[in-house]
């Protein structure tokens, strides 16, 4: 019965506060939370460590580093490409935003695929894919 | 109030720029990190990072970190207003997130001077 207490009292429905917008606008917030702590450790683990092949496949025999690298890449790749898509949906027209959300999933998953490549060949030195 | 939606529309626009600047900068940190990727591999890669190291770049890490900052500083004003917090005071959240990004970018840059006397 939400549109007979709009139509009833629509200042009071407007009021209300709208928790969940979408679910890409929540994920944003989430990823960008989850980037403050695993972007900070990242930042400030590469300051203070050598970046040579070797210190950085030695640091990534650890499980908590594959792990940091691996969740960094998947949530940064979500929150950049989700704010693009924002700024891009709001340029365009309705029935194109389904392009948007293709081309975008494509270039999200091509570009873990390709971190997941860069790190796989830290561990053992040697790619799947070479350049 | 009219320059209260003049600092607003200032910081949205900040907010989309740094933001699509850090993108960009991600695909140039993956295109360097793929140097692994070569045939000389750890070699190139190695030969690579040696580069980056060298102070005009430790300069731009530093603007980096900047647009960094002012994003994720920025990211967590609009987080608190999401839920209702510091709305009527905006200006002054602005302000303060503003000061944070400034303080935290003068303490990293003490922090990262060394780096650049190499």
């Amino acid at each position: 019965m939400a549109t007979e207490s709009k139509q009833e009292n629509p200042k009071q429905e407007a009021a209300r506060p709208v928790i969940l917008v979408s679910w890409s606008w929540m994920l944003q917030r989430f990823t960008g939370i989850l980037l403050l702590v695993f972007l900070g450790g990242h930042l400030w683990v590469e300051h203070f460590m050598n970046t040579t092949t070797r210190v950085v496949s030695l640091r990534l025999t650890h499980w908590i580093y594959t792990f940091l690298d691996i969740s960094l890449l998947i949530i940064v790749v979500y929150h950049g490409l989700n704010g693009l898509r924002s700024i891009v949906r709001e340029r365009m027209i309705r029935s194109h935003f389904i392009w948007i959300d293709i081309v975008l999933w494509g270039i999200g998953i091509f570009t873990i695929i390709w971190g997941l490549d860069i790190l796989w060949a830290f561990w053992y030195h040697h790619p799947f894919f070479v350049v | 109030m009219n320059h209260e939606k003049t600092l607003g529309r200032n910081v949205f626009w900040g907010h989309r720029i740094t933001g699509l600047l850090i993108l960009g900068y991600l695909y140039l940190h993956l295109v360097l990190l793929s140097a692994i990727l070569s045939p000389l591999g750890s070699q190139h890669f190695n030969a690579v990072a040696s580069v980056v190291e060298r102070p005009p770049f430790i300069a731009a890490d530093m603007v980096l970190f900047a647009i960094i900052l002012f994003h994720a500083v920025n990211g967590i004003r609009l987080i608190l207003a999401d839920f209702g917090l510091m709305i009527r005071e905006n200006r002054f959240a602005i302000w303060t997130a503003m000061t944070i990004v400034a303080v935290m970018v003068f303490i990293a840059s003490l922090v990262m001077f060394p780096d650049l006397l190499r």
